[in-house]
């Protein structure tokens, strides 16, 4: 075993500053080839570490001199320091050496953020000779962090030859990780002084999301973390409740309000029937109050602003927010407390094994009785009491109890709830052209842009985007207007218009499409190896009711046979009638089960190819 | 005022912006900036919040003062004032140059008044900045007051959409003012007031809304003190013309060793002139660039060849270099790109440019070539670059450059459309790419990770249930020629069933399937930027046991000379038809009274363009 050992230490290992030692088969499609990435984190404690970092890109050709620049983030509790690059040519012959000093050090600018301290490092060596292949190597201190750093591996048009992240602790010092999409286990070792966790990857091609699959696929990134750390304040990540502790004392002593603003909002809420009302009048006066700014500076970016200072500012970000509608609660007795979550359609799920820092975004749970919970999103000054929009639905959060954190799933919405209910009437005249009046509800998620569109564009920018929801060509619009509820998570789109021509005449046939409007398009491409889980969204209803009234003498020949498609995951029926010179079509999609795994592809596929062949399917008229 | 009726989209309104500039004794520029802005809607919240930017390195400009503060209607006796204290500002490093003082207003609802007032010291009198008079919400008085002491004549560009309702000039002593520079006499004060000015709103086809937009623009031009001799700074486009030449341009021009190494390298013996400029051409384009654009070069042409990547002024010159070293004529030519905005000639500003690009003379035959990347053809400017006139930097009298576009967007496509009696279809699709169409899916095929992926998205998604079997490109790596895509496919969506009918819908390549323009008016040109020319050929056999019944009927519709459009079919001898469109945009550039009837002729063809094919099932 041993000479076996010893006889593989021989071999030399590949000198990966020769781009002519690449496998082959690593630089198909690809523009460049992560070579070597070492990363090495030393933990030192609560709190402290250092990272040094080796990687070696090989660039293939113009499109890849991206991928070797170095590009490094950082904030207050962390500094880069010795950072050095060399540039070699396909040989591996020195060109050019870089220093500190070659390096730019920037703000890190993030849109919608108007005030942040993250910062980053930016190095690049080019050549014009490819390939080429750049080095660096750098040093990151830490004086402050949660998790461990991450281990991010989504490269782009990059493949990864060889890359390793390993994590050095104290022995006896606990580490937990997970992947977010999946990769190899560590290898562990330990000795008196020290103990090491090794990931490696090696030899793999990128490749892009298969269709309709969900955006959190696209990262994959390595979580870390030990269970004692310091974040300025001292914490541990034993459990889920130990990490809401300490949370929770950043939230502490933080929701006094002025004496004036407590009368006030306690004589707002006097007369309201029950909790649920006291919470909807307290959350329209927050709303009414208050504006988003996004801000991330220092403990800043973890730690709430004080209630007092934000009730005179009257703005915030989701903490300071969030922090306030808790005050303004506790000021008429009512118990509230925030849960931590990762916000928006794209990002993956907590790990629940263990404990760590994966969250983005902060919203309100509000206990109304025994039975009922209410959860608000107090960054919106127009959600209806109680709506929390898609983007926040459907995960797990952490509450932040005075005794500790508990994951709880904030609740997803079900087809029912998220609805487009469609009406339209048409006349066709005998030349084809026609007249049509549209009636469309929305409620639920398919609500949810309306609300946008109504309250977040300007009247000229709205006014196009309701025009786009009737579109069709060869239109003239008398009339359209949008309503959104305020109250409720509902919103409707009214309008009249004339087509020039919606029926062509063929051979002595009218033909017409009685679907005007809902055409959505899947794109469903046959997949040969389906390996990404499916993910349509989330679950919803339409319904198209179509009238059309038709020219006398002309009768649908033959009249369509109607469409019944019934799955687990959803269904599809169409149906066609006609009588006294009336057309009738009526079509409803319903998805119910929008998460399928990766087998069913196949099933999904021929469901959606169905729906869109029928969804343009034409009906021919003739003379009786 | 919850409202400005005078325009029902703003959701604020600058009651006042106030700008005034003057040299102190030392020579340093101080700007004023003083202005109110009413919040009238929710959306115009976000005015509360604030980003000023400036070039700190080495302390060239700082925030001297700034004060800023929340005006809400308050009991109604007095107004309820919330201002900003000294630590609620926050400056921040952007990078080794800039940075900027950030802050937030407290308390800012609808119908609040946000004042802000901030001096800006800049070390040196060049920083004076233009003054925009028109802003994305309405101004209802803007006023720029500049105090211009005699030693310093600055050159002015005042570009209007809009009349000045105050425009007065005065002169101002040193004992009016004393920490103004005096120079024994003091100088010239100018006012240039302009009210209710309208909100400058982006549309689609527009090159730069700044062409539109009011503005005041500075630059330098002479300097005489007293006992020292006039330095002129600016005079015009000839003079101008010669300094830069001069300067570093000059240097970065004169012949080297390396260049004649290069020549011998590219350019086979004996090579006639315009093959050895397309082989330095396609040389220089092919090496690395930084993509940034600009008319001074970023570093010297010399490092571009061996490796640095430059910018757009760097590669040119180099370019240049090289042609001339090859023995024909090149010249740089100074660009203003389409985003930059116009060049006003009558003001010869050089930072009115941004890029440069080459001109080529041989014999009485002219090129302009744009080195920018490896997608460039030779002879073909980079869409960017499409804007109106260059300056060319040659030798004697200033001269302009059109940089009218030479190619346009061309594609041609065929496809041929073979149904079976399962009511399958089987498909080719050709695409042959050219001009302005060959360049940007050349970028984005090189780029893609996935290239059967894309082709599905580009060419089958339109297709109803199209499938991809196979694809090839030719061309690709070949900038100066056609780009050309064939894919195969096949779909069992096209044909549907109708008794004893087929249908199918006439599927054509970049089909117009809605008006692009949907708002009855507008206030600027629609500006395409180059020529369109679309040609689209089906061809379609009938399924066995089938024959075509009726055809789509013809259209035919025009813009004058400037646009126009031809749908016909035609029945083939095996049963099948062909049908063919044509869509031809011969102008780059609509005015707004082209607007309605463009607007109108979109709608005929995209009506057009909605036809189906009816096959009858025949007695065998």
């Amino acid at each position: 075993m041993i000479l076996i050992l010893l006889w593989a230490l021989a071999i030399d290992p590949p000198d990966f500053r020769i781009a002519r030692s690449i496998p082959a088969e690593l630089t198909h499609n690809v523009d460049a080839v992560l070579r070597h990435h070492n990363q090495v984190f030393t933990h030192r404690g609560a709190g402290q570490g250092t990272m040094t970092v080796t990687r070696v890109v090989t660039v293939l050709n113009a499109d890849g001199r991206q991928y070797a620049d170095l590009v490094h983030h950082y904030n207050a509790f962390s500094s880069v320091r010795d950072i050095s690059g060399t540039l070699y040519d396909a040989d591996g012959k020195v060109l050019r050496r870089l220093r500190n000093r070659d390096i730019i050090d920037r703000k890190a600018f993030d849109s919608g953020t108007l005030m942040s301290d993250i910062r980053l490092k930016h190095g690049s060596a080019r050549h014009t000779v490819y390939p080429y292949t750049v080095e660096w190597t750098y040093e990151v201190r830490y004086t402050g962090f949660v998790d461990f750093p991450y281990w991010n591996t989504t490269y782009g048009r990059m493949a990864l030859e060889w890359a390793r992240y390993e994590v050095v602790t104290q022995p006896g010092t606990p580490v937990q990780w997970a992947w977010t999409n999946g990769g190899p286990e560590p290898e562990i070792s330990r000795d008196e002084r020290k103990e090491q966790h090794v990931w490696t990857l090696r030899n793999r091609l990128p490749r892009d999301l298969q269709p309709l699959s969900s955006g959190a696929l696209a990262r994959s990134y390595l979580v870390v973390n030990s269970p004692l750390f310091r974040m300025q304040e001292a914490g541990t990540l034993d459990s889920w409740q130990a990490f809401g502790t300490w949370s929770h004392r950043l939230w502490l002593d933080r929701q006094t309000l002025p004496a004036e603003e407590i009368a006030q909002v306690r004589s707002m809420t006097a007369t309201a029937a029950d909790t649920r009302e006291k919470v909807a009048i307290i959350y329209r006066y927050m709303q009414s109050q208050t504006r988003y700014v996004s801000i991330q500076l220092g403990l800043g970016g973890w730690q709430t602003e004080t209630a007092a200072a934000t009730s005179v500012s009257k703005y915030g970000d989701c903490k300071a927010l969030t922090n306030y509608m808790m005050a303004l609660l506790k000021a008429v007795g009512i118990d509230s407390h925030p849960v931590l979550i990762n916000r928006g359609h794209d990002e993956s799920d907590l790990f629940t094994g263990f404990a760590h820092n994966r969250f983005n975004h902060v919203i309100l749970q509000v206990r109304l009785d025994d039975v009922e919970t209410m959860y608000l999103e107090c960054t919106s000054k127009t959600y209806p009491p109680g709506y929390l929009g898609s983007d926040n639905a459907a995960r797990q959060g952490l509450l932040i109890l005075p005794d500790g954190g508990r994951l709880v799933t904030i609740p997803d919405a079900a087809a029912e709830q998220n609805r487009q209910t469609r009406v339209i009437d048409l006349e066709v005249s005998n030349l084809g052209s026609a007249t049509a009046t549209v009636d469309t509800r929305y409620t639920g998620f398919q609500h949810e842009r309306f609300r946008y569109i109504q309250h977040e564009l300007n009247a000229r920018d709205r006014d196009m985007a309701i025009r786009n929801q009737v579109a069709v060509p060869g239109q003239t619009i008398t009339a359209i207007g949008l309503e959104v509820d305020p109250a409720t998570d509902q919103a409707r789109i009214q309008a009249r218009f004339g087509i020039s021509r919606f029926g062509s005449w063929a051979g002595g046939r009218l033909i017409l499409a009685p679907n005007l409007l809902e055409r959505p398009k899947f794109s469903t491409p046959p997949v040969e190896n389906r390996v990404d889980p499916i993910d349509l969204g989330y679950a919803y209803e339409d319904t198209d009711t179509v009238r059309i009234r038709i020219p006398e003498g002309l009768r649908p020949d033959p009249l369509p046979e109607p469409i019944r498609l019934e799955t687990d995951f959803g269904s599809y029926t169409v149906d066609y009638a006609f009588e006294n010179g009336l057309f009738l079509f009526v079509r409803r999609l319903r998805i119910d089960r929008y998460r399928l795994e990766a087998e069913r592809y196949a099933d999904v596929r021929a469901f959606l190819t169905a729906v869109t062949t029928t969804d343009s399917r034409r009906v021919v008229f003739v003379r009786n | 005022m919850r409202d400005f009726p005078a325009d029902t989209l703003a959701s604020a309104v600058y009651l006042a912006d106030h700008g005034e500039v003057y040299i102190t004794t030392d020579f340093k520029l101080r700007f004023t900036r003083h202005f109110r802005i009413k919040v009238l809607d929710e959306r115009g919240l976000e005015y509360g919040d604030f980003r000023i930017t400036y070039y700190s390195k080495d302390g060239a400009q700082r925030i001297h003062e700034i004060r800023a503060q929340t005006i809400n209607p308050g009991d109604g006796r007095r107004p309820d004032i919330k201002r900003l204290g000294r630590r609620d500002f926050r400056t921040e490093n952007i990078d080794d140059r800039y940075s900027s003082t950030v802050f937030t207003l407290p308390d800012v609802q609808p119908g609040s008044v946000l004042e802000v007032e901030y001096t800006m010291i800049s070390d040196t009198p060049f920083f004076l900045s233009d003054w925009a008079f028109q802003k994305e919400i309405p101004v209802m008085y803007s006023q720029f007051r500049a105090f211009l002491p005699n030693p310093l004549t600055y050159s002015r560009v005042f570009q209007a959409a809009l009349p000045l309702a105050v425009q007065d000039v005065s002169t101002y002593y040193a004992t009016d003012r004393r920490d103004i520079y005096l120079d024994g006499l003091g100088g010239q004060v100018y006012t240039w007031g302009m009210e209710d000015v309208p909100a400058l709103r982006d549309e689609p086809f527009v090159a730069a809304l700044d062409n539109h937009r009011s503005v005041m623009r500075f630059q330098l031009a002479r300097v005489a003190f007293a006992g020292s001799p006039a330095r002129t700074i600016l005079t015009d486009w000839n003079s101008l013309k010669e300094d830069v030449l001069k300067g570093d341009m000059g240097r970065h021009l004169r012949p080297r060793r390396e260049w004649r190494d290069v020549v011998r390298q590219v350019v086979p013996e004996g090579a006639a002139d315009e093959l050895k400029a397309r082989l330095l051409f396609r040389h220089v384009a092919d090496l690395p660039g930084n993509n940034r654009l600009s008319f001074v070069a970023d570093t010297d042409p010399e490092n571009v060849l061996t490796g640095t990547p430059g910018n757009s002024a760097s590669k040119a010159l180099l370019l240049v270099g090289l042609l001339r070293e090859a023995g024909l004529e090149a010249n740089p030519v100074l660009v203003s790109t389409r985003s930059n905005g116009l060049v006003r000639w009558e003001y010869p500003l050089i930072n009115q440019f941004n890029h440069m690009v080459v001109e080529l003379k041989i014999g009485n035959k002219d090129w302009l070539l744009d080195p920018l990347d490896a997608y460039q053809p030779f002879g073909v400017l980079s869409f960017q670059s499409l804007n109106d006139k260059g300056l060319a930097m040659a030798p004697g009298p200033y001269r302009l450059v059109s940089l009218e576009p030479t190619e346009g967007i061309r594609i041609r496509s065929q496809m041929n459309l073979a149904p079976d009696s399962t009511l399958g279809v089987t498909g080719t699709l050709q695409f042959l790419l050219d001009g302005y169409a060959a360049v940007g899916v050349r970028r984005t095929l090189k780029q893609a990770t996935d290239q059967d992926q894309y082709i599905h998205e580009q060419y089958l998604s339109d297709i109803p249930g199209a499938v991809r079997l196979s694809h090839s490109i030719t061309g690709l790596d070949h900038a100066d020629s056609t780009l050309m895509v064939m894919v195969d496919f096949r779909s069992d969506q096209l044909l549907q069933d109708a008794g004893d009918l087929l249908l199918m819908d006439v599927v054509l390549f970049n089909r117009v399937k809605a008006n692009p323009f949907l708002r009855p008016n507008r206030r600027f040109p629609v500006d395409f930027g180059t020529t369109q020319d679309y040609q689209f050929v089906l061809n379609v056999t009938p399924p066995a046991g089938f024959e075509l019944e009726t055809l789509p009927p013809p259209a035919r519709t025009s813009l004058r000379q400037d646009a126009q459009f031809l749908m016909q079919a035609v029945r083939t001898p095996d049963r099948g038809a062909v049908i063919s469109s044509q869509l031809r945009f011969r102008k780059p550039v609509y005015s707004t009274s082209d607007y309605a009837p463009l607007r109108e002729f979109y709608d005929r063809v995209a009506t057009a363009h909605q036809s189906q094919l009816l096959f009858k099932r025949v007695e065998p």
